[in-house]
């Protein structure tokens, strides 16, 4: 592939995506050549796909089958009370909400159970905030310790040596974002207490009210195209090194990808991916 | 019968493609029959534009009632993909779910000027499919062309409303050289891996890869050509 030009591979790259799927690997390698050609209208061949099969399909199409049909009813009443922000999450000239960029599931599971029936959700509060209850009585004793550096230190420590090999760790990997010019560190995760923690050291400060740091999580039992947003966070100027907790804002399950952006302040709903500056990747 | 529609309305000539015979992958010989060479009848621009303007506006404005007609106007299009791109009716029915709830939360990002809803909804469900199929690594049992092409001829018959989009598609697929398309139907149509269709048509992978990325760039091209003109009338 090496003689053929940038052009050809990214039309090859989105044509496979559009067609059969992309593997981690080349949706790297997609994302790259995307990073530098920003105008890429990259859904395109995917709506030419879409356009085509739509075409060919035989006429008068079938309707659907009556008990799919009031499944999907009730998925439409259960979306109807979900809360208004989720429903109209900003409106951007993407025509593609679906494509493999970094869009954090913040509240659309697919492989999620059917929808949980009205008259539980009462249960379901309580439960939560029984869970609330217990989880700051068994974190207490970590929550009152004095400093949050040394805290996340020690608690990265102690997770790795309970953890062992069971724990994911991977070095970051910078991009040739500025930010990252230097940067080094790595990322702790573990499957079964579903925490985990970033440490940074050369990673730029960033002014908060200006940009800040997010994560995201791309989990192989979940749509790839939706990373699962691992919380927003800053670097403080003149810190040697920092440590940061992991807020995971959904279950992971099979955490292969870690990638850290640049964002608006508070974080994004969607990413532009326009400045990616550290990944971490599962061999 | 699929094909039916790369038929020349009123022509009811099944002899008129050619037929083409090619392996099928492994594990599938019993299903596999391919006459995929055919030449595309061009078929008429003046047709009509179905989609439903504003529907998914309506969806992202939060409006009840478009969250229901959404099922109602894109509920066989999306079926129709996922039935045949999944391996059994039960994985279909999980797939429509998945992709409605999807399509309802990015309805937002809609616009018009970039593609037709139908388009839109299309695309989100192939790439839920595709996502599935690659996570599942099973692939759809098809159905043999042969079956498809003796199917009653009154099916033919049936009348067949096509967007601008489709016309524009189909015209481009009309204008590629017959292996070309063939390995492109195959691949969009049929849901087949690259790898699976090299070893059905006896052409190197690369060949194939290139096949489909200058395929869909032609489409690409007169879609964007049809959306020009349309835009300019």
């Amino acid at each position: 592939m090496n003689d053929r030009s940038e052009s050809e591979i990214l039309l090859e790259l989105l044509a496979a995506r559009a067609t059969e799927g992309l593997d981690a690997q080349d949706q790297a390698r997609l994302d790259a050549l995307l990073r530098q050609r920003p105008d890429e209208d990259d859904d395109s061949l995917d709506l030419a796909a879409a356009a085509l099969d739509a075409a060919l399909l035989d006429e008068p199409l079938e309707d659907l089958p009556p008990n799919l049909k009031r499944k999907l009813q009730a998925e439409a009443d259960d979306f109807l009370q979900r809360p208004t922000p989720v429903r109209s999450a900003q409106p951007t000239r993407s025509p593609a909400p679906d494509r493999p960029r970094l869009e954090p599931a913040i509240d659309f599971d697919p492989y999620a159970r059917p929808p949980r029936r009205k008259a539980l959700a009462w249960a379901g509060w309580l439960a939560a905030a029984a869970m609330l209850v217990l989880s700051l009585i068994a974190w207490y004793p970590l929550l009152t310790r004095s400093s949050p550096q040394s805290s996340a230190a020690e608690m990265r420590q102690q997770l790795l040596q309970e953890q062992g090999e069971e724990a994911l760790q991977l070095a970051w990997s910078a991009t040739d974002d500025p930010a990252a010019a230097g940067a080094r560190g790595d990322v702790v995760w573990s499957k079964s207490r579903q925490a985990g923690y970033m440490r940074f050291s050369g990673l730029s400060a960033n002014d908060p009210s200006a940009s800040q740091y997010q994560l995201w999580i791309f989990d192989r039992s979940r749509d790839d195209r939706f990373p699962v947003d691992g919380g927003v966070f800053d670097i403080p100027p003149g810190a040697a090194e920092v440590i940061v907790p992991i807020q995971a804002k959904l279950s992971v399950d099979q955490a292969y990808l870690f990638a850290v952006t640049v964002e608006q302040p508070g974080g994004v709903v969607v990413s532009s991916r326009e400045r990616i500056v550290l990944l971490g990747q599962a061999p | 019968m699929t094909l039916a529609c790369i038929m020349e309305e009123g022509s009811l000539e099944p002899a008129a493609l050619l037929p083409l015979e090619c392996k099928a992958p492994v594990g599938r010989e019993e299903t596999f029959a391919y006459r995929l060479n055919a030449p595309i009848a061009e078929r008429a621009l003046d047709v009509t534009e179905t989609s439903v303007v504003s529907l998914l506006g309506r969806v992202a404005s939060g409006d009840p009632s478009a969250v229901q007609d959404c099922i109602d106007t894109y509920g066989p299009l999306v079926w129709a993909i996922a039935r045949r791109l999944s391996p059994t009716a039960n994985e279909a029915e999980d797939a429509v779910q998945e992709i409605f709830i999807q399509l309802w939360q990015s309805a937002g990002r809609f616009d018009p000027a970039i593609a037709s809803e139908k388009g839109f909804v299309a695309m989100i469900a192939r790439r839920r499919l595709i996502d599935r199929m690659r996570k599942s690594e099973r692939r759809p049992q098809l159905e043999s062309f042969e079956e498809r092409y003796d199917e009653p001829v009154s099916r033919h018959h049936e009348k067949i409303e096509r967007d601008l989009e489709a016309a524009a598609a189909l015209q481009a697929l009309n204008t590629l050289q017959p292996k070309q398309r063939r390995v492109l139907m195959l691949s969009v149509y049929q849901g087949m891996s690259h790898g699976e269709i090299a070893a059905a048509t006896d052409l190197p992978l690369g060949t194939v890869k290139s096949h489909i990325a200058r395929g869909l760039a032609q489409i690409r091209q007169n879609l964007k050509s049809s959306r020009s003109r349309s835009a300019g009338a």
